[in-house]
């Protein structure tokens, strides 16, 4: 068996891994906004989650720590909380520098809830949360 | 003691063959040394296959494959998806694991959970037709299970076989 599934087995979330390439935005963005209508995020939100999936598709190859890009999803009620990572040693923080956009600003710290970066090791993971504004 | 099986079949004439080897021989066979294309995770619940389908749409769009190998591979994989929603784990919570690997002449899809192995759930008589369309459906096809230790089922969808016409590059 896969070390994956043995990793996952007590912890039954969802998390996607894909190789650094063309299939990061199309699988990512799917599987983000399948879940964040699972949450009953709003469509508004849901827009933003997507938005979220496509600059993290984008940007993070640039910082990961290996060649996959690795997200951990976690829906809750009316939220979704995306981790990312193993990313490289300052790479949460430039991941979110990265996501800027010209005349527009910063759009991950615009959209996001709330956002943390967490060492663990040698490698950093970013927390995005992405919540309907009444469930807090 | 776990078992293997596995098949073969090669366009129109269709040969196949199945064996049943020890788990232990399995775990020694079993070396995932090439990093996987697509990896996706998710709890083993009913809900969960539409997502993996959603997957395997996204792969659909990003990638050159004929659509004939397209549609054979949702129908398998999710034929694959559901045995181990409605079997391995007998109602509790477990992961599922599906991995996605493109290769040149064709692409590979493994599916995996940690529960019962290949068995038959409490209200049914067992897989069933799912294994048989599955076989139907892929090029190649093999199944690893122990029971408590898992199964692992592995598909081949080739590119160029009967029907599936290669998608024009550019």
């Amino acid at each position: 068996m896969t070390s994956d599934v043995e990793a996952g087995a007590g912890r039954h979330t969802t998390s996607v891994s894909i190789a650094s390439g063309p299939l990061v935005g199309p699988v990512l963005r799917r599987v983000v906004g399948m879940l964040a209508a699972r949450a009953d995020l709003p469509l508004d939100r849901l827009d933003d989650a997507v938005l979220v999936a496509d600059l993290i598709a984008a940007r993070a190859p640039a910082h990961v720590s290996n060649d996959t890009v690795d997200v951990e999803l976690d829906p809750g009620d009316r939220t979704l909380i995306l981790r990312v990572g193993p990313l490289r040693q300052g790479g949460g923080r430039a991941l979110i520098v990265d996501a800027a956009v010209p005349g527009v600003g910063n759009v991950i710290e615009q959209l996001a809830d709330q956002l943390e970066v967490a060492e663990s090791g040698d490698v950093e993971f970013l927390s995005v949360r992405l919540a309907y504004a009444a469930a807090g | 003691m776990g078992t293997r099986a596995s098949a073969q079949t090669h366009g129109e004439g269709r040969q196949s063959s199945k064996r049943v080897v020890s788990s232990s021989a399995r775990r020694s066979a079993s070396s995932p040394t090439v990093e996987p294309f697509v990896r996706l995770t998710v709890p083993a619940r009913p809900e969960q296959v539409a997502l993996i389908r959603r997957v395997l749409e996204a792969l659909a769009d990003s990638l050159p494959l004929p659509p004939r190998l397209v549609e054979d591979m949702r129908l398998a994989v999710t034929e694959a998806c559901t045995n181990v929603v409605r079997h391995a784990y007998g109602g509790a919570d477990g992961p599922l694991e599906l991995v996605i690997r493109p290769r040149v002449a064709h692409v590979e899809v493994v599916v995996t959970d940690r529960g019962l192995g290949m068995v038959a759930g409490r209200d049914t008589a067992g897989p069933g037709l799912g294994l048989s369309l599955i076989s139907a459906l892929t090029d190649r096809f093999e199944i690893e299970h122990a029971p408590g230790a898992g199964s692992r089922l592995v598909m081949a969808f080739s590119t160029h076989a009967a029907g599936r016409t290669p998608v024009e590059a550019g």
